[in-house]
């Protein structure tokens, strides 16, 4: 019911009159409340205790290739679903206001929505595959259509590109799978002993593939450039949902499949963690365009967040998976307030920007708030997170801490460079006019940040259900 | 028995010859106060004669006590089974389709309104529907020959248009030749053993033990010779030059027919020698059909990458997906036909859909505008964003980018290739796949990302029939993604 939602939203909104904006903007904002309702609802009835799938729905039966499309929620999945209902919840508030060609807008949105959750929810490999490539054609079309510059065709063909080679790679790993084990269904799959040959193929396959979607060090070329261009729903959505993918993935995925022969590939996964957290928090100090500095303070921050998985420690994989949630309310927070200054004074570069605290003093602390948050402040939701993925690598490697904690103070840095940069400073002048936030942006920040603060000061909300998922994972 | 089989195909050139009286005998007047329209007539007489030949057709296996799953052979050269069934089937339905598509297509175009356009198509879709009958190579032959010599002239039909008559002479003087390749292997084959009838052939090849050496090559060489020529009807790679040029210089309409029914009477042809004869040895075929499938899917790739005519980009296109069908046969035994056959029958529909979308849109202010270039795709952003949103769902669907319904037509070839071993081929042609992907999103770009050059240029739907067509291809194209399993299903069963 919760994941056809979306669907049946953008059948109504195709059948819409385009010119009744009003009609639109009220069933786009019914469907996300009532999806993000629902998910609550999902997750009140959610049992901690039970490491299977639950609310188990089968819908449709491939015979052919023996796969069967079913939906379950288990402890792994269920933070994320949350986390795509609250900020496709958040992005038609955002929305609401200056688009063009609002009803494609949203009947895009809506279907990432729906793609997002069923591949979240998706119980089988080859579904999986599927709504994950689904995603790409959706938000190809939102970087294309709505993107701000001249090189969002570039962007969008970047973004599609790099992610469609890495998944048609995933997608031979499958069907090597399903040649082999003859079912594709998760649980399936992991009771199966894979032959070390076939563990290696396994593991590189799904590592590109993944790696891509994070992305890592080699691959993290599109990011910037997607979401330099993308529009601020788009980033918002890019950052907060879709990176989250490839690190679901992992654990999904790579991890329970790959377990023998994991020890082999540790060493290049963790120089290409480390090589992404220090190499793109450097060059955000390089960066002039705001939206970009963002980007690539969400790559560091999920390489950093890969590092925890494949520490191999229970602490370390919760860690992970937690700053991979809290990096969901903290980075579409900033994209949404870059976002924001774009339009209102039409540039996203920093030179143009300065002393932004006297006129507009809401946007000011909120980003403020937000800016603790990135740099993983005591008290604010990533902090609980990077914790607990150090302490699990300190236990593991030394030296691998020690260079990884370095970024702790680089992201510092150029967080406080960025922030000090936009709002204080000497006042431009090409800031005449202002407006300060309007109700709507204020609400959705303060939605955002009570998340952060709330994980920050109780992370048990999540981690009791994550620690199930990570014993399992790691056993 | 075999007369009330064969009789749809007898009723289609009854009605041909019946349409060719009627053309001479109409009255001759000039053309615009023309009351009694001869082309009009004739094209509309003709969809009806295709439909009633469908019914026919189904009620014909009904009428014999045939079902569907069994085969019937007769010595006379003639084999029924279920896929040539639904092929016929599907193959005057198409006919049917594109009568009326090209009446839409010459309501502008009046220049070159000859009815004789209508009974070639007839006898065209004659030649397809014998060929997928045949089990002598003889009568394949006349299967060939007769949807050859009216698609000849079909490519030259705006014969005052230079490109036409290039694509015309190109598509004869090639034809010819592929078609004495054909006659030459089939000739080496019945020096060998004495027969030319496919089923006589099997039994000979079942029995290696009674085969010597120089038999063994000779027979090698003759099917050589006479898959050179398939290959060429299919343009697959060595044999692929003729199809960009021929496709540029046809009409819309005539396209449509080379891309969908030409293939399907060719290919249905090439499954019961795959299935028959190639066991000879089974090793060589398949090497050459991997090696043809993947040159293939990459010549048509690379060709199409940069290009502006849409027709010869629609046309590298082909050759590629022929380059997967060739690679699922490669697989040798009937899970590779299965997967062939549900492979071109998806492709057919997905194309069939592209083309009726491009000859539906037409500008609406009177002037004969139809999509020439790649560029022109952007003007449907004039008309409604539902349209181009549809093109850009299309192209990604040939693409192959899931959950669209090209994506499963070639994951079924994939998983087929990775399940026989044979990896390489598989990697390679995900490679190119992924390249392919390029030029269709610079199709999705041209359509729905550019900024619009000409605010006044309006593509429109212009007819009724093409526009409540395309809106039934789509929900076909929509509603097969929910029903991929049941149709693969249906094609293993036609194929054990």
């Amino acid at each position: 019911m919760l994941s056809f939602l979306p669907l049946v939203t953008t059948l109504i909104l195709i059948f819409c009159p385009s010119n009744f904006y009003k009609i639109i903007q009220f069933v786009s904002l019914a469907s996300s409340l009532s999806s993000l309702i629902l998910t609550l609802v999902l997750m009140l009835n959610f049992s901690v205790l039970n490491d299977k799938f639950q609310f188990f729905v089968a819908i449709y039966t491939f015979a052919n290739i023996n796969v069967t499309y079913s939906l379950g929620l288990d402890a792994l999945s269920v933070w994320f679903v949350f986390l795509n209902s609250l900020l496709t919840f958040i992005s038609i508030f955002y929305v609401s206001r200056y688009t063009i060609n609002v009803r494609f807008f949203f009947i895009l949105l809506f279907l990432i929505q729906f793609f997002v959750i069923q591949s979240f929810l998706v119980t089988d490999l080859f579904m999986f595959y599927v709504f994950f490539e689904a995603i790409l054609i959706p938000m190809f079309l939102l970087i294309g259509v709505w993107g701000s510059y001249d090189r969002n065709l570039h962007a969008a063909f970047v973004f599609f590109l790099y992610t469609l080679a890495g998944s048609l790679i995933m997608l031979l790993a499958i069907q090597h799978i399903q040649s082999e084990v003859g079912s594709t269904y998760f649980y399936t799959i992991y009771q199966f002993n894979f032959s070390m040959y076939s563990q290696i193929f396994l593991f590189l396959a799904f590592f590109i593939a993944f790696a891509v979607k994070i992305p890592m060090f080699p691959v993290h070329v599109w990011l910037p450039e997607a979401h330099g261009e993308a529009p601020t729903i788009g980033s918002m959505i890019l950052a907060g949902i879709l990176l989250k993918l490839g690190v679901y993935g992992f654990a999904r995925i790579l991890l329970p499949i790959c377990k023998d022969t994991l020890f082999l590939f540790l060493p290049f996964v963790f120089l290409l963690c480390l090589f992404g957290i220090l190499y793109t928090s450097l060059s955000t100090l390089a960066q002039t365009d705001m939206k970009r500095i963002v980007a690539y303070s969400s790559v560091g921050h999920m390489n950093l967040a890969v590092l925890g998985l494949f520490s191999g420690t229970t602490i370390g994989f919760e860690g992970a998976l937690f700053s991979v949630i809290s990096h969901g309310f903290i980075s579409p927070g900033l994209f949404m307030g870059v976002g924001l200054l774009y339009d209102r004074y039409g540039t996203k570069l920093i030179n143009y920007y300065g002393n932004l605290v006297s006129v507009m003093p809401l946007l000011t602390i909120f980003m403020f708030l937000l800016s603790l948050g990135n740099l993983a402040f005591p008290g604010t939701s990533a902090f609980v997170g990077e914790f607990l993925i150090f302490t699990g690598v300190v236990g593991e490697n030394f030296l691998l801490f020690l260079l990884s904690s370095a970024s702790v103070i680089f992201v510092a840095i150029y967080t406080f460079w960025l922030f000090n940069r936009v709002f204080f400073g000497p006042c431009s002048t090409d800031l005449r006019n202002f407006s300060e936030l309007t109700a709507n942006e204020a609400f959705a920040f303060v939605i955002l940040l009570v998340f952060m603060v709330l994980f920050g000061i109780y992370p048990s909300l999540v981690l009791d259900q994550l620690h199930n998922a990570s014993m399992f994972v790691n056993s | 028995m075999l007369l009330l089989l064969l009789s749809s195909k007898i009723f289609l050139i009854f009605s041909a010859l019946i349409f060719l009286i009627i053309g001479v005998l109409a009255p001759k007047v000039k053309k615009n106060e023309q009351i009694f329209n001869v082309f009009n007539f004739v094209g509309f007489m003709s969809t009806l004669i295709f439909l009633f030949a469908a019914t026919i057709e189904i009620f014909s296996y009904y009428l014999n006590g045939i079902s569907v799953l069994n085969f019937f052979y007769f010595p006379q050269g003639f084999i029924f089974d279920g896929y040539s069934y639904v092929s016929t089937i599907c193959i005057y339905l198409i006919s049917a389709a594109v009568c009326l598509l090209s009446l839409d297509y010459f309501r502008e175009e009046t220049v070159y309104t000859n009815y004789e356009f209508f009974i070639l198509i007839i006898l065209s879709a004659c030649g397809v529907v014998t060929l997928l009958n045949a089990s002598n190579f003889l009568i394949a032959y006349l299967g060939i020959e007769l949807q050859s010599l009216p698609f000849y002239v079909l490519a030259a039909f705006r014969r005052f248009n230079r490109d036409s008559t290039e694509a015309g002479l190109k598509y004869f003087t090639l034809g010819g030749f592929s078609s004495a390749l054909y006659l030459f292997g089939v000739s080496v084959i019945y020096g060998l053993t004495g027969t030319i009838d496919i089923a006589s052939l099997a039994l000979v090849v079942e029995d290696l033990a009674l085969i010597d050496e120089n038999m063994y090559y000779g027979l090698i060489i003759g099917l050589t010779f006479i898959l050179a020529s398939i290959l060429f009807k299919l343009s697959l790679f060595p044999f692929h030059s003729w199809a960009p040029d021929v496709y540029s210089g046809s009409i819309l309409p005539v396209v449509l027919l080379f891309a969908t029914i030409s293939k399907l009477g060719i290919f249905c042809f090439l499954t019961r020698l795959v299935d028959n004869i190639f066991a000879v040895s089974p090793f060589y075929f398949s090497i050459i059909f991997s090696v043809v499938g993947l040159t293939s899917i990459a010549v048509g790739t690379f060709g199409a990458m940069y290009q502006i005519n849409i027709k010869k980009l629609l046309a590298y296109s082909t050759i590629a997906h022929m380059g997967y069908v060739s690679l699922a046969f490669s697989v040798i035994g009937s899970g590779g036909l299965a997967t062939a056959s549900f492979y071109i029958y998806i492709y057919i529909l997905i194309n069939l859909t592209v083309f009726v979308a491009l000859i539906a849109l037409q500008d609406r202010r009177g002037g004969q505008i139809f999509v020439e270039s790649v560029y022109d795709l952007n003007y449907i952003q004039n008309g409604n964003v539902s349209i181009s949103i549809l093109f850009a769902g299309l192209f990604l669907s040939i693409a192959g980018v899931p959950p669209l319904l090209g994506f499963f037509s070639k994951y079924f070839v994939l998983f087929i290739l990775i399940n026989n071993f044979m990896y390489f081929t598989a990697i390679l042609a995900i490679i190119l796949s992924a390249v392919a992907t390029y030029y269709y999103l610079r199709l999705v770009k041209f359509i729905l990302f550019d900024k619009l050059k000409e605010k006044d240029l309006k593509l429109q739907f212009v007819s009724f029939f093409s526009t409540y067509f395309l809106l039934f291809l789509i929900l076909l194209n929509i509603f097969s993604v929910f029903f991929v399993d049941e149709i693969y299903l249906f094609f293993t069963i036609l194929f054990n």
